[in-house]
């Protein structure tokens, strides 16, 4: 998946209006709640075959972070 | 490790009671906006449930559930050998059991043994075995009774729980059947997360009093007392996560059966969202997993029965080979691989004010 696929997915997920870069924070947002957890550990299995837990992913505190968990193969 | 087996005992009656009251989930809680709610509705599919009215106990929900087992399926009530009351709320603290009061309710015979079982969303797969053992080991009839009245314990101002949870009742005749196909059980628990759902004050660890009974504003402006539930929602999705599909592997493994010889998922209703994923990951189709969830809520010990009667009231009048799978507080969860058969009589009542 590229990098502009992943931020576009993902901005849907947390229901972002606007543009989000990779600087942006996760943990402590008020978007970033235990519904769009959620929603991301479904669609990280989805798309890249990792189980990551709720807990892993509610102390992610940037997008770059949640990408380089992810694995920078996966997205480019 | 409790896997087990029965090779007597057969399903062959349920019926439901769900109260009159409709509860609206985008309206219902103070604290959450009407945006708000949609977007938590949107996720667990949690539409509307059920509540009762003020007065009004899982008992009494059981108890007309019960009536209307018997009279349709003209079972003597005499030959009922063993009651079991399967509840989180109760008549009274256990004194006296509630089941006792369902015997002389129901006009069952002084000879019925009858007892209370209590468990969170995992109880309803547990009192099942525990009912089929009894039968393994000489009753002929058993009647299960489930019922629970969440509205009762849940804060409508706790933001994780507010649109949750919903009450109903069921009744489930189980009876000695020498040509019964085998059931397979696996049963398991974790209390390392006791903490992840608990009621913390009124039982004797940390009985009510003047204080705890307040309510009080938590850092999320949720507002619970310390009889209300609360819930670690990340830590349970975890859980279920981590267990439930490995626990269906088990069971069908033990059975020495494969996921697609499975008719029927009945699995405890706890969010749609969960449902999707255990779908997903069974590799099975959506329709072979029935949801009541989006009328009743998470109705805890009652949800797997509930879904039964509101599947057959769609006109599935044979589950056929089925997994019944309930996880939640304790942590608990359980599997269950039976035909179903068996059960030819299904009803799906709504309860009667008297």
């Amino acid at each position: 998946m590229t990098k502009n696929d992943f931020l576009a997915e993902l901005t849907e997920i947390l229901e972002i209006d606007g543009e989000l870069t990779t600087e942006a924070p996760l943990a402590g947002t008020d978007e970033y709640d235990s519904l769009a957890i959620m929603s991301l550990i479904a669609f990280i299995d989805e798309h890249f075959g990792l189980s990551f837990s709720g807990e892993k992913l509610g102390k992610v505190k940037t997008v770059k972070d949640l990408i380089s968990l992810i694995g920078e193969e996966n997205i480019n | 490790m409790a896997l087990l087996q029965y090779h007597k005992a057969s399903v062959t009656g349920i019926v439901s009671c769900y109260p009159q009251n409709v509860v609206d989930n985008l309206s219902i809680s103070p604290l959450l906006s009407e945006k708000d709610a949609a977007k938590i509705v949107a996720s667990t599919g949690i539409k509307e449930r059920r509540f009762v009215s003020d007065g009004v106990c899982a008992s009494d929900l059981c108890a007309q559930a019960g009536e209307k087992l018997l009279n349709s399926m003209d079972v003597d009530r005499d030959s009922i050998d063993v009651l079991i009351f399967l509840s989180q709320t109760p008549d009274y603290l256990n004194v006296p059991a509630t089941s006792c009061i369902l015997q002389s309710r129901l006009g069952l015979s002084t000879e019925t043994a009858a007892f209370d079982m209590a468990l969170g969303c995992s109880g309803f797969v547990y009192a099942l075995s525990t009912a089929f053992s009894y039968i393994e080991s000489g009753a002929n009839k058993v009647l299960l009774l489930v019922g629970e009245t969440l509205s009762r314990f849940t804060s409508i101002e706790d933001r994780t729980t507010a649109l949750l949870f919903g009450d109903a009742g069921a009744a489930l005749l189980i009876e000695k059947n020498d040509d019964a196909e085998t059931s397979y059980f696996s049963l398991r628990t974790n209390g390392a997360g006791a903490k992840s759902i608990e009621i913390p004050c009124g039982g004797y660890r940390n009985p009510a009093n003047a204080e705890n009974v307040q309510m009080k504003e938590y850092e999320d402006g949720s507002k619970r007392t310390g009889l209300h539930v609360t819930m670690d929602g990340m830590k349970v999705f975890d859980f279920t996560m981590k267990e439930v599909i490995n626990n269906i592997k088990s069971v069908l493994s033990y059975a020495g059966a494969e996921i697609p010889e499975v008719d029927t998922f009945f699995m405890h209703q706890a969010n749609k969202f969960m449902l999707d994923m255990f779908a997903k990951k069974l590799k099975t189709a959506a329709d072979k997993m029935p949801i009541s969830i989006d009328k009743f809520g998470n109705t805890s010990t009652v949800s797997i029965p509930i879904t039964m009667t509101s599947y057959a009231q769609n006109g599935n009048k044979n589950a056929g080979k089925s997994i019944f799978c309930g996880y939640g507080a304790g942590l608990s969860w359980g599997s269950a691989y039976l035909n179903m058969e068996s059960c030819k009589f299904y009803d799906h009542i709504e309860y009667k004010e008297s």
